[in-house]
């Protein structure tokens, strides 16, 4: 399972990584804009909308294949805890189940409402 | 968004990309040089981590901000993606082996991941008010002191046995594994899950600041606090360090500080470094290929901290001077910690 997220996210950001260089540019930045990491209008993560992500994919834009390799990433401990919480529910193991409850609903804070809280 | 400072004292300067209009063949070779030395910098940062035990992000984040100059966040929030990569890559395998304790690991995500919430919150208003010197610095007294436990490391096998106290009962803290270097099956008892619940928020605070997993001091809690075995507490942190780099990553995410280039080859050099450390754990076993690795973790230490006072003004020094003083610091550090635990090994033998 967690390996499998890994391995998965892996290819993605390899297929991401190789498009950018074979095509030279991503998402309507240049790939001396995406490698020049000290410039101040380079590409960072606040500055990718995830309404593009589906037409990115399609049109085989490589940084929207990192982006989703990224995500692949970030979410496969947090399904590892989903699991947990379905396991202790069927072990009938409620102090448990609640505990992995409560650690994904701090994730879900981060990923959801902390960024509206500390705003841009 | 925090401002992007253009900082001239990286030792090897990349401002050869910054004119746009680069095209063709050679353009195309200095961006894949540039991934490529992002790589190496991870794959060093992969095996200087799983040979220690420290994780992915902890020396990715030394190497990218203070040799290839960059910016200090995106840095971070590489190596929170590294601390991802590295802790699923390997805790697979352990909880595979039945090892790593779910139930303490469940119980011990509540506090770093409100930990990691509030240090990434920390790390934002720093950021945004240009106090980056001041991650620096936190980041190389950290390094410094996550040497302590490295050396003290395989030294202790199991803990003293504890009575169980109230925690111990309701929170089931009792566990087995199967010791395969000593071919028995071993039982454990956590107790004071409190005082480790309260040790995790800070090692989630941490992570969230720095950008790292947060291994060190998760080991220290389960260790020296829980009563856990050393190898419940190393594979249990292993477990949790994903969990708590994910929360923190997704705040990063939002707040802009993923650089997609930077973070993609470093992603993929830790990884291939992380699996080239646990080949080489596997076939040798020279204790003394450890001291090598002493000295990186205190050279990029102290570094660390000087590069801060740098930047906060508080002690300006050129580059060179500061590379020397780094040095000779480390050279100091391995002689100190050489005879601390030869001492230590004359008294266990007299004793």
């Amino acid at each position: 399972m967690l390996r499998g997220g890994v391995f998965l996210s892996v290819a993605v950001i390899v297929v991401g990584s190789a498009l950018m260089f074979i095509k030279g540019h991503a998402d309507s930045y240049k790939l001396s804009l995406l490698a020049n990491f000290s410039s101040p209008s380079t590409l960072n993560s606040s500055l990718l909308p995830f309404s593009g992500m589906f037409n990115g994919l399609v049109t085989l834009d490589g940084i929207y294949y990192i982006s989703l390799g990224l995500w692949i990433l970030l979410l496969t401990p947090v399904s590892v805890v989903a699991l947990s919480a379905a396991f202790f529910l069927r072990e009938r193991n409620i102090l448990y189940f609640i505990l992995s409850l409560v650690v994904l609903f701090d994730v879900a804070m981060a990923i959801l409402v902390v960024p509206g809280l500390v705003g841009k | 968004m925090a401002q992007i400072k253009d900082y001239e004292v990286c030792h090897l300067s990349l401002t050869y990309i910054e004119s746009p209009d680069y095209r063709g063949v050679t353009a195309l070779l200095q961006f894949l040089i540039e991934f490529i030395l992002i790589m190496v910098s991870g794959i060093l940062g992969g095996l200087v981590g799983s040979l220690t035990g420290l994780g992915g992000g902890t020396v990715v984040v030394p190497l990218l901000s203070l040799f290839l100059g960059v910016p200090i966040y995106f840095a971070a929030a590489a190596g929170l993606f590294s601390s991802i990569a590295t802790s699923a890559g390997s805790a697979s395998r352990y909880t595979r082996e039945k090892i790593a304790n779910l139930k303490i690991g469940i119980g011990l995500q509540v506090a770093t991941t409100i930990g990691v919430i509030v240090g990434s919150i920390i790390a934002i208003l720093v950021y945004t008010n240009g106090f980056d010197a001041i991650i620096y610095i936190i980041f190389g007294a950290v390094l410094l002191g996550s040497l302590v436990p490295v050396v003290r490391r395989g030294k202790t096998e199991l803990p003293e046995e504890m009575e169980d106290d109230n925690t111990t009962r309701i929170f089931q803290l009792k566990g087995t594994y199967f010791d395969s270097k000593m071919k028995k099956n071993v039982s454990y008892t956590g107790v004071r899950w409190w005082i480790g619940e309260f040790i995790m928020f800070f090692a989630g605070l941490l992570a969230g600041l720095l950008g790292i997993g947060g291994g060190a001091l998760n080991v220290l809690a389960m260790d020296a606090t829980m009563n856990l075995p050393m190898k419940v507490a190393t594979t249990t942190s292993n477990f949790m360090v994903g969990i708590t780099a994910a929360t923190g990553a997704s705040i990063y995410w939002y707040e802009g500080y993923i650089q997609f280039f930077v973070v993609a080859a470093t992603v993929l050099g830790v990884l291939i470094g992380a699996f080239l450390g646990a080949k080489i754990l596997t076939s040798i076993s020279n204790t003394n290929i450890r001291w090598i690795f002493f000295s990186v973790l205190s050279f990029l230490g102290v570094e660390m901290v000087l590069r801060g006072l740098n930047y906060s003004g508080t002690l300006v020094l050129n580059s060179t001077f500061t590379l020397g003083v780094s040095l000779t610091v480390a050279i100091v550090l391995i002689v100190l910690l050489y005879y601390y635990t030869k001492s230590l090994g004359v008294k266990e033998r007299k004793s």
